[in-house]
């Protein structure tokens, strides 16, 4: 299972963060707000998602590969406010520095390293009066 | 514009030679100090400079290029800090470029977006699925190339307004997305990427030195 799946479910699973973004019903259907590389259609922030940026497989000395891997990892936080965004990343970034253990059903996180944060907006549309403000934090995570 | 002998007789074909062969030397020489004073920027001392240069060229190239590796991988990681989070697939297209090109002597690393091996997953063109059009028989269909490592340029510098040749209908311009991404990644990452450098020579040195001392039974 990729890695990113893995820390979906373990995000949600965080009272810290649900409290912050909870679930949204657009259409009759209930979307967790933790989506990967895009939200659904219709959804409204506060929601975060998780896009991979990197994958890079240890090889072991004899040139096969192992079970070993390291993701660059991005989380984005989405709020109609900057106070918002920044409050949702915070508790994101309280969870995961130093966490290891288990991600999802079969990930193990050995180590997370926080690399960068950046804070940005996103216009939608045309109109500048509109706009989701956004934190995004990087990482590099160690997985098996 | 004047003649570079002045207005006097036209030289003979020995002082052109001899005047081609001083133009050559000069710009080696220039050359080799334009690289020393790089070398010292990057090593910081002759010391160094001098235990590289005493190894053997297999050793001394091994030892530059996991040195140059490990330093363009600081700046790497900057470069994606500042790629936009409106496009962030952008991020994937950072790639690194470290070897000896051809005929050259010099080792090279090369950061940026579009550069290093091209891959299944960068070349593959991202498309927003915004840009479509309805065909004649009323499926939609995508307009454009859609974005990958190998027009990553347009979306960096921007482009002009286009036109396509058959049918002739105005293919639009596309702004700057990525703006200066590459060049605040690199100012931010200068100083790590020379201390990481300089870290990994100094560890590289260390380790051949105490190979050789295993050897030497000392």
């Amino acid at each position: 299972m990729a890695i990113e799946t893995g820390l979906r479910t373990l995000l949600l699973a965080q009272s810290s963060i649900t409290t912050l973004a909870p679930a949204q019903t657009v259409g009759g259907v209930s979307f967790p707000a933790v989506f990967l590389d895009n939200a659904a259609e219709g959804v409204k922030p506060p929601f975060i998602i998780i896009t991979q940026t990197g994958h890079d497989p240890y090889k072991r000395l004899d040139g096969t590969g192992g079970t070993l891997r390291l993701s660059e990892i991005d989380i984005d936080s989405y709020a109609t406010s900057r106070p918002g965004a920044i409050a949702l990343s915070n508790a994101v970034e309280v969870f995961l520095r130093d966490y290891a253990g288990a991600a999802g059903a079969s990930d193990t996180i050995n180590a997370v390293l926080h690399d960068s944060t950046l804070d940005d907006t996103v216009t939608l549309g045309d109109g500048r009066d509109q706009r989701h403000y956004v934190r995004s934090l990087s990482f590099r995570i160690q997985h098996s | 514009m004047a003649n570079w002998w002045g207005a006097g007789a036209k030289p003979t074909k020995a002082e052109i030679v001899a005047r081609g062969k001083a133009n050559k030397k000069a710009l080696a020489q220039m050359r080799a100090g334009a690289n020393r004073q790089a070398a010292i920027e990057l090593l910081g001392s002759d010391e160094l400079i001098a235990s590289l240069a005493a190894l053997k060229h297999t050793i001394q190239s091994k030892t530059t290029e996991k040195s140059l590796k490990k330093a363009s991988q600081v700046t790497r990681r900057a470069i994606k800090a500042q790629v936009p989070v409106s496009t962030k697939w952008a991020k994937r297209m950072v790639g690194i470029f470290v070897g000896l090109k051809i005929r050259d002597k010099e080792w090279q690393s090369k950061v940026g977006l579009g550069v290093g091996k091209k891959t299944k997953s960068n070349t593959k063109a991202r498309r927003s699925g915004n840009n479509t059009y309805k065909s004649k028989d009323g499926s939609i269909k995508f307009k454009g190339v859609g974005i990958s490592v190998n027009n990553i340029h347009w979306p960096v510098l921007g482009t002009k307004s286009r036109s396509s040749k058959k049918p002739k209908r105005s293919t639009g311009a596309m702004q700057k997305m990525i703006p200066d991404a590459v060049i605040n990644g690199w100012n931010g990452s200068k100083s790590e990427f020379i201390n990481v450098f300089r870290h990994e020579l100094k560890a590289g040195l260390d380790k051949i030195a105490a190979k050789e001392l295993a050897k030497s039974g000392n």
